[in-house]
C-alpha cells in the first residue's frame, strides 16, 4: 500500500486509539464523568466512520475485484480503456491515438485494475485538457519494452501540465486539482501500479503536457514469450 | 515552578483532539496547535513542558519548527511523532536535537513513558540552570 494510502488511514486509527484509550482512564478512575466519556465515544464512532470512508473509495476505485494477476495482452487491454472512454472524449473533441511496439511481450498483470489505472490517467488527461483549444486536445497512450522483463505503458497529454506546486504532492490521496474530484485516483492508481512491482511517474511533455508511465513486470520465464 | 504542560502540534483536527483527550485523561494538561505558525505566534516561553510534534505538516514541516525553536532559543523538549519515519528522518530530526522520535499508530505507554523522561529532563534542565543563576558560577556552566 502507497505510503499516503497508510498515512490517511494511520490517521484515524491514531485518532481513535487516543481517544479510547482516554475513555479507558476515565472508566477507571474512580470519579466517572458521563459527558467527556460522550464525547470521546462519539469521536472513536466518528473517527472510525473516517476510516471506513477511506475504504469504501478504494474499494470503488478498484471494484472490489480481488488482485487476480495473469498473462494478460496489453494491446487489447489499452483499446478496452479507450473504448470505455470514448464517447466523453468524442464529446470533449480529444483525440486518443496509440503507438503500441510491435511484437510486445504479455504482461503480469491484474487486467482489471490495469484498466482502472489507464481510465483514471486518462480521464486526468482530459480533465487537464478541458480548458485548452479544441485543435489542440490529444492523448497518445504508448507501449514499449523498456527493459527484458518490463513493458513500460504512458499516457501522454498535450494539456497545460502540471504546475510546479502541485507536482511534489500529486500521488498523496486527497490531492485533487478538481473543483469535484475526491484526490484518490492518482494515490489508488499508484498503489496498484506498486502491488504490481511497479512504478507510476510523471514527467513533462515537451512543449506542453503531462506524462503519466508505470511499468508492468513480463512474466517471468525460461524461453521467449509472445504477445498474446 | 516549572510546568507540565504537554503542547501538541498536528495538522490533523481528530489526531490532535484525539492526543488531548487521551493526555488530558492521563492528568496531564495540554494546549493543541493546529499548526507549526500557530505555535510560534502563541507559544509562551516558560520553564517545564514538553512539545509533541507531527513531522508531516502543510506549510511549515515539524522539523522546520523545530528549527525556529531551536533559532530562537526556547528549551522545550521535542518528541516527534509521525505516520511514515523514515530513518534519515530520524537521524535528521535526532541531530537537531529532537528528545525522541514516536511513529503512528502511536503505543500510549511508549507516548507516555516519552512525555515523563521529557518533563523530567526539562525540570532538571530547569533546576540546573536555576542553581547557575544562583552561584553565579557562569564559567562552571
Amino acid at each position: 500500500m502507497a505510503a499516503g494510502l497508510a498515512h490517511e488511514l494511520s490517521q484515524p486509527l491514531t485518532a481513535i486509539t487516543a481517544y479510547a484509550r482516554g475513555c479507558l482512564r476515565l472508566l477507571r478512575g474512580s470519579v466517572t464523568e458521563p459527558a467527556l466519556l460522550n464525547e470521546g465515544m462519539t469521536e472513536v464512532v466518528r473517527q472510525g466512520e473516517r476510516a471506513s470512508d477511506v475504504l469504501d473509495r478504494l474499494r470503488e476505485f478498484v471494484r472490489g475485484g480481488e488482485f487476480r494477476r495473469t498473462r494478460t495482452a496489453l494491446e487489447p487491454l489499452i483499446n478496452a480503456a479507450i473504448g470505455l472512454i470514448r464517447a466523453d472524449a468524442m464529446r470533449q473533441d480529444v483525440e486518443i491515438a496509440t503507438r503500441i511496439e510491435a511484437g510486445l511481450p504479455a504482461v503480469l498483470a491484474d487486467r482489471i485494475q490495469i484498466e482502472q489505472v489507464l481510465l483514471n490517467l486518462l480521464r486526468n488527461a482530459m480533465d487537464a485538457m478541458e480548458e485548452i483549444n479544441t485543435e489542440c486536445r490529444s492523448i497518445v497512450i504508448e507501449a514499449r519494452r523498456n527493459s527484458r522483463h518490463a513493458v513500460e505503458v504512458a499516457v501522454v497529454d498535450s494539456g497545460p501540465g502540471i504546475s510546479e506546486e502541485v507536482a511534489g504532492t500529486i500521488f498523496d490521496p486527497f490531492v485533487t486539482t478538481k473543483p469535484l474530484g475526491m484526490g484518490m485516483g492518482l494515490s489508488i492508481s499508484r498503489s496498484i501500479i506498486e502491488s504490481h512491482g511497479g512504478s507510476l511517474r510523471m514527467t513533462r511533455n515537451v512543449p506542453c503536457g503531462a506524462i503519466f508511465s508505470f511499468d508492468l513486470p513480463t512474466r517471468e520465464a525460461e524461453g521467449s514469450i509472445d504477445a498474446g | 515552578m516549572p510546568d507540565k504542560t504537554v503542547f501538541v502540534v498536528d495538522d490533523d483536527a481528530a489526531v490532535r483532539q484525539g492526543l488531548r483527550f487521551m493526555l488530558r485523561a492521563a492528568g496531564y494538561s495540554v494546549e493543541a496547535f493546529p499548526s507549526a505558525r500557530s505555535f510560534l505566534e502563541e507559544y509562551d516561553p516558560r520553564p517545564g513542558g514538553c512539545l509533541l510534534l507531527d513531522v508531516q505538516m502543510p506549510q511549515m514541516s515539524g522539523l522546520e519548527l523545530q528549527q525556529r525553536i531551536n533559532v530562537r532559543g526556547w528549551r522545550i523538549p521535542v518528541i516527534f511523532i509521525t505516520g511514515h519515519g523514515t530513518v534519515q528522518l530520524a537521524i535528521a530530526a535526532v541531530k537537531a536535537g529532537a528528545f525522541d522520535f514516536i511513529e503512528k499508530p502511536l503505543r500510549e505507554e511508549a507516548l507516555l513513558e516519552s512525555i515523563e523522561r521529557a518533563l523530567h529532563w526539562n525540570d532538571r534542565a530547569y533546576e540546573e540552570r536555576l542553581e547557575c543563576a544562583t552561584f553565579r558560577a557562569a564559567w562552571l556552566c
